[in-house]
């Protein structure tokens, strides 16, 4: 069971990104409703873990942070909803 | 964790899901003005072969003229572009088949000993029609439609001999341009 993701903001964060390029910071907050610190903080674990990457850029002067789910945080993620499948099946899984 | 707690994970990434955008929006308006200067050059070429002698540089001015508006016009549409908080992975992988296409034309045509007479106008249209139809297999009829029409003109230019820039350049301005207009007055109609 993969910890990271049982964050309902971690996870909603994942599941934002995986049928996009990238997401900028402000459209992820507006996706999953929660408030800048909050998603700041979670992001930062998913960044350390190796599940999103992070790119600082200027676009018209103004500073601007893009978001994109790496392979690592793909596969995580498609194992985590198989082992969601698998506890739905068979029931509870310490 | 327990099967409710499974559920609930669950269903969070299937509502996500459920409203993720997977559509293409491409800009109607620049397949408008790139389809009306590829059918210019088209029709400029076929007036060069035609009236030969009669020919000078200044034929090519409308084209010209074309091109530098449709070129600001890319140029506005995409520093707006940059601007978005989103792009959506089918949008990128459009974006890389633009790209793709109009670079292996742009090889194509710069080889002019390979591809010589009639290949560059030919060239031009399999560029667009290839971009045309990924946002037509994606779910766009519109586009799909305009595609056939592009590959179809190739096709029957090749059996006009005197007459292939006039077949292409109605390939262009029915599948390209036609195509813009028409997903423009779709997405008018989309926002009421």
């Amino acid at each position: 069971m993969d910890e990271l993701l049982l964050s309902k903001i971690r996870l909603g964060a994942i599941a934002e990104l995986l049928t996009a390029e990238w997401m900028t910071f402000p459209a992820l907050q507006k996706a999953i409703g929660t408030t800048q610190g909050n998603l700041g903080a979670h992001l930062g674990k998913l960044v350390d873990a190796g599940y999103v990457s992070e790119e600082k850029m200027f676009v018209d002067r103004r500073p601007q942070t893009r978001y994109r789910l790496t392979k690592k945080g793909r596969s995580a993620f498609a194992d985590h909803v198989r082992e969601m499948q698998a506890i739905l099946r068979h029931g509870r899984v310490s | 964790m327990n099967a409710p707690e499974a559920r609930e994970q669950l269903d969070l990434v299937d509502r996500v899901l459920a409203h993720a955008e997977r559509t293409i929006h491409p800009s109607g308006t620049l397949f408008v003005l790139w389809g009306v200067v590829a059918a210019v050059l088209d029709l400029t070429f076929q007036a060069i072969y035609w009236f030969r002698g009669a020919f000078t540089w200044w034929w090519f001015a409308p084209a010209v003229v074309l091109y530098a508006v449709a070129l600001t016009t890319t140029i506005a549409y995409v520093n707006r572009a940059r601007r978005c908080d989103r792009l959506s992975i089918i949008e990128a992988q459009y974006l890389r088949v633009l790209f793709i296409s109009l670079c292996a034309a742009g090889l194509a045509v710069f080889c002019g000993n390979i591809f010589n007479g009639w290949a560059d106008g030919a060239i031009w249209s399999i560029a667009y029609a290839i971009p045309l139809t990924f946002i037509g297999v994606q779910g766009n009829r519109i586009a799909l439609a305009g595609g056939i029409v592009l590959f179809a003109s190739i096709l029957v230019a090749n059996f006009i001999p005197n007459a292939p820039g006039i077949v292409l350049a109605i390939g262009m301005l029915v599948g390209y341009a036609g195509a813009g207009i028409a997903i423009e007055a779709e997405r008018a109609r989309a926002n009421g």
